[in-house]
This record gives structure tokens, C-alpha cells and sequence, in this order.
């Protein structure tokens, strides 16, 4: 041991030295003692302080809210990328200059049923109105393990008027639900229009589908592939229709060097969300946890790492983050995961 | 392993041997006798303050807790303990550093013009002064620094809590030893 180990050993100690944490083994009992996914009104004041953090960070917290009848509390949605962010740690992926980050959601696989993931687009546009976001929704995601329902023509405009979405959509979706597709993903086909949009405008507003039937004249439709629409659409709850865990950073096709920056949204028991990066043959070659800004209620709480991968030989890799499981999969369904795949330099 | 828990625990043994049997509440109580003074001071390195710390080490406990089926073993409930310590400590430090960086430096300003006379008021000036400068080094540093020569961690221990490379414990530990004796040279030779 060298002279300068040894006096930052004895610095340490000596600064840690009169530190006496009082007894929070009750404490710690209280909260192991119920079941794992209680609400407890201890928490409550978590969520607060996590929800405006979120706001703070320019990242996009998904607020579910209690109760459907009343209007969603939403974090506000950047309007535009983040590129500047000194932290580094800003959900939005960084934009080249004059374009910007528009957030669109495709199906994906959940452990029991589909589900949606958020991805970002690029848009060239600096001002993209909600017309881009529901030609985002008619493209193919970047994400090899997403999709989309809907194809180019279904979807033909969109407008907001500060309380209501409107969408115009073809005569071809209004009604009854196709064959080939499940009750399930039409659901979340309708869903996948409410969540992009209201991340557009930055508030949980309801959405009307009307169907555009041609000089100017348009009309309610009654269902969109069979799911009711008679009335205004609202955001179906959060932790039913999106994937509990998912992750922005790093994106589809992302060349890092030595560090990877990792970051994502989650609500994954005890905010435990581990990851693991697998090489071209599977094999895990790091591996690791990230813990998120909460986990107690019912939305999604911003996670990020930033991992060292300098010893990663040049060549593809995936990114998988996962929610955590602490039943190890005795119990439910089995954890939820996005994965990314990424290119080490 | 062996190092952490001769430095750690006061009968090592007995916890090694004993922890296979042990149900989720057993790990609580046993982990917390052997590590909650030393994980919340370990925390307080992390975050500076003793309340924040408190609760961050809590969380761990309770997250220990609900994984316990996966962990089984003292040794892993640690490391995931640690783990967990120095995740959630980013965590807090990643909104602390928007919130309030502006307040902390003006704190650490007026600690520094306010000395007291006395022996304790000077020891506690040394130690906010480390915390202080502890703060100020990039986190991945500080986690280095507060790993490897508070909780004596192996380079390989290190890599594994943080999830990165073995090069990149020995140059942060490097480079963080350096920037710490520059900031706190004074009372580099006051106890050499």
C-alpha cells in the first residue's frame, strides 16, 4: 500500500468516523411486511418530488392519473430535442441541429400480449404539427421488434384546438375490426394514435376519429377496426397499454466508442431495472442494474446508466434492458424488455 | 469476497455459512446488524447529506428484500446492496444537481469562512470539507474512490458494482485520487 492509498483510506474513514445512522430497521420491516405491489400513502410524496424532477430534466414522465374522468397531470413533453443538455442525461435522444425528436408508439411484444413501445422519430421539420406525428405512426418503426397497424393512407390528418385531438382517418379503418387482427391489437392500434398525439401536444386531451369522406365533408366515426369511437377516444390506463419498461437511448443502430450512454422510462418493482448487453452470438458480456426516478405508481418513472464498454471488441451488440422480477418468474408473467441493437467502434 | 466481510463483519463466518437458510426477513435483519452503518456511510460519501443517505440505503434494503429469492446467498444480498447504494445515490444526485447546485456551492462557501474555534468544529469543518470536495469530483470518480478505499473493494469488485471495465476502475481511481489530494492538499500534509 502506497502512501497516497493509505492516506485517502484514512481521510475517508476519518470523515465517515462520527456518522451514527439512527435505527430505521422498523422502518425497513413496515414497508417488506405487506405485499411487494402495495400503494402506501409514505410514498406519496416520492412520486411528487420524481414527477417534477422529470419535469426539470426535460424528460417525458407518463402520468396516468387515478381517476380517466379527470384531466391527466402530463409532465411537459419537450418541444424540442435537448441537444444541449448538460447533464447528459436527457430522455430525448440528442437532434441534429434544426430537426427534432417526435415521440410515436408501435406495438411490440409484452410477456403476455402486445403492447406499446415509444420510439423517436426524426423529423427534418423543426415545427412538425401532429400531421407528422401520424405519418410517423405509417412508417416502419426503427426498431426491428416493433410495428405498426396502421399503412400509409388510414391515417390523413390531425388537429388539436387545445381540449380536443380531432383525427381524420380513411373510410377503409372506419369500422368493423379486419380479420388477421385480434381485438388486442385494435385496441392498441386506436391507443397507439391517443398516446403519439397527446405526446405530441403535451396533455392527456381525448381524441375523436372522424371519417374524411371527401369535399370537405366529415362525420364521427362510429368504431376505428372495431373499437368504439362514437365519442372522443381517451388514453386507456398506462401500465395496461404501455411496456413497463423501454428505452430511448441507446436507439436502433447507435455507433458508441467507449461509453454507452443508457436511458429509458420504467415502472419495474423497487424501480430496479436491469440490463445486460449481449454479443453477436447472445452471450451476456456486461450486465448490470439502473434504477428509476420511482416505481409506486401508475406511470412511468425515467431511468438512466451510462455504461462503460470500452473493453467491447469493435462489432454489434444488444442493449436489453428489462423490468425487474423478483419472483424469478414463479409468479405472473415474467418480466417485461426492450432491447436495442448498437454498434461499438 | 473475503476481504469485504473481514472488514465488514465481526464473525465473518458464522454469516457465510449461516445465510443459506436464511428467508427474506432473516437477510434483512442479519444484512442490517453487519452493514447498515457502513452502507449509510457509504452513502453519506455518495450524497453528503445523513438524512438523504439513510433513505437511500433504506430503499436497498426494502428492494434486498423483494429480490431475496434471487440473491440466497450473504455475499450477493451485499454486493446487490451496494449496487443498489450507489444506483440510487446517482440517482438523488442526478435531480440534486439541477435543483440545487447553486445552493450547495453557496453552503459550502459559507462552511468555509465560518470555522469554529474549538477541536470538533475544526474536525467537522475537515469533514465537510472531503464531503465538499468529494461532491465535486465527476461521479464516476467519486464512486471509484468511495468504493475502492472506503469499503477496500477489489478492482474487479469495483468493475462489477459499476458495471464497467477493470481499465476503467484503475483510471478513474487514478485520475479521482489525483483531483481529491489537489483539492485537499492542505490537509494532505497536515497528516502526512
Amino acid at each position: 500500500m502506497n502512501h497516497d492509498e493509505d492516506w485517502l483510506r484514512r481521510l475517508l474513514d476519518d470523515t465517515t468516523a462520527g456518522i451514527e445512522p439512527s435505527d430505521r430497521l422498523g422502518a425497513i420491516r413496515q414497508r417488506t411486511a405487506a405485499p411487494a405491489r402495495r400503494r402506501q400513502a409514505w410514498l406519496a410524496p416520492v412520486v411528487g418530488v420524481a414527477a417534477a424532477s422529470a419535469a426539470i430534466l426535460g424528460s417525458v414522465a407518463l402520468l396516468e392519473g387515478g381517476n380517466d374522468d379527470e384531466p391527466n397531470p402530463v409532465a411537459s413533453e419537450p418541444a424540442t430535442a435537448r441537444s444541449g443538455d448538460p447533464s447528459g442525461w436527457g430522455q430525448v435522444p440528442p437532434a441534429a441541429p434544426g430537426t427534432r425528436a417526435v415521440p410515436a408508439y408501435y406495438l411490440g411484444e409484452g410477456p403476455s400480449e402486445p403492447v406499446l413501445y415509444r420510439e423517436f422519430r426524426r423529423s427534418e421539420e423543426p415545427l412538425a404539427g401532429l400531421d407528422q406525428s401520424i405519418s410517423a405512426l405509417m412508417e416502419e418503426p426503427a426498431d426491428p421488434d416493433y410495428r405498426t397497424v396502421w399503412s400509409r393512407g388510414d391515417l390523413i390528418s390531425a388537429d388539436y384546438d387545445g381540449e380536443e385531438i380531432t383525427v381524420a382517418v380513411s373510410a377503409g379503418v372506419a369500422g368493423a375490426r379486419p380479420a388477421g387482427l385480434s381485438a388486442r391489437e385494435a385496441e392498441l392500434a386506436v391507443q397507439q394514435v391517443v398516446y403519439t398525439l397527446q405526446a405530441n401536444v403535451g396533455g392527456r386531451a381525448p381524441v375523436a376519429f372522424y371519417v374524411d369522406e371527401g369535399e370537405n365533408k366529415s362525420r364521427l366515426a362510429a368504431q376505428v377496426l372495431g373499437v368504439r369511437a362514437d365519442e372522443p377516444v381517451r388514453n386507456a390506463p398506462v401500465l395496461k397499454t404501455l411496456a413497463h419498461v423501454s428505452v430511448t437511448t441507446p436507439e436502433t443502430g447507435q455507433v458508441v466508442d467507449a461509453r454507452l450512454p443508457a436511458n429509458g422510462v420504467a415502472n419495474s418493482f423497487e424501480a430496479t431495472v436491469p440490463w445486460q448487453i449481449l454479443d453477436a452470438d447472445g452471450a451476456v458480456v456486461l450486465s448490470g442494474f439502473s434504477t428509476a426516478e420511482g416505481w409506486t405508481s401508475n406511470m412511468l418513472y425515467p431511468w438512466a446508466s451510462e455504461i462503460d464498454v470500452a473493453d467491447l471488441e469493435p462489432g454489434g451488440y444488444t442493449f436489453v434492458a428489462s423490468t425487474d422480477d423478483p419472483s424469478g418468474g414463479a409468479e405472473g408473467d415474467g418480466p417485461f424488455q426492450d432491447t436495442k441493437e448498437f454498434v461499438v467502434e | 469476497m473475503s476481504d469485504v466481510l473481514v472488514r465488514e463483519l465481526p464473525c465473518p463466518g458464522v454469516l457465510v455459512t449461516a445465510g443459506w437458510s436464511w428467508d427474506a426477513d432473516t437477510a434483512v435483519s442479519e444484512l442490517y446488524a453487519a452493514h447498515w452503518r457502513s452502507l449509510v456511510r457509504l452513502a453519506v460519501l455518495l450524497v453528503r447529506d445523513q438524512g438523504t443517505a439513510e433513505e437511500v440505503v433504506q430503499d436497498a434494503f426494502v428492494a434486498m428484500h423483494g429480490r431475496w429469492s434471487r440473491l440466497r446467498e450473504p455475499d450477493k444480498a451485499l454486493a446487490y446492496l451496494r449496487q443498489s447504494v450507489v444506483n440510487r445515490s446517482r440517482s438523488v444526485l442526478r435531480h440534486r444537481k439541477v435543483v440545487d447546485r447553486h445552493l450547495l456551492r453557496e453552503a459550502q462557501a459559507g462552511e468555509r469562512v465560518a470555522p469554529g474555534a474549538d477541536q470538533a468544529a475544526l474536525d467537522d469543518e475537515r469533514r465537510s470539507l472531503v464531503l465538499a470536495a468529494l461532491a465535486e469530483l465527476p461521479q464516476r470518480q467519486r464512486e471509484v474512490l468511495v468504493l475502492r478505499y472506503y469499503l477496500d473493494l477489489s478492482e474487479a469488485q469495483i468493475a462489477d458494482t459499476l458495471g464497467v471495465s477493470r481499465g476503467a476502475v484503475k483510471s478513474h481511481a487514478s485520475r479521482g485520487s489525483a483531483a481529491l489530494r489537489g483539492r485537499l492538499g492542505g490537509l494532505w500534509k497536515e497528516q502526512s
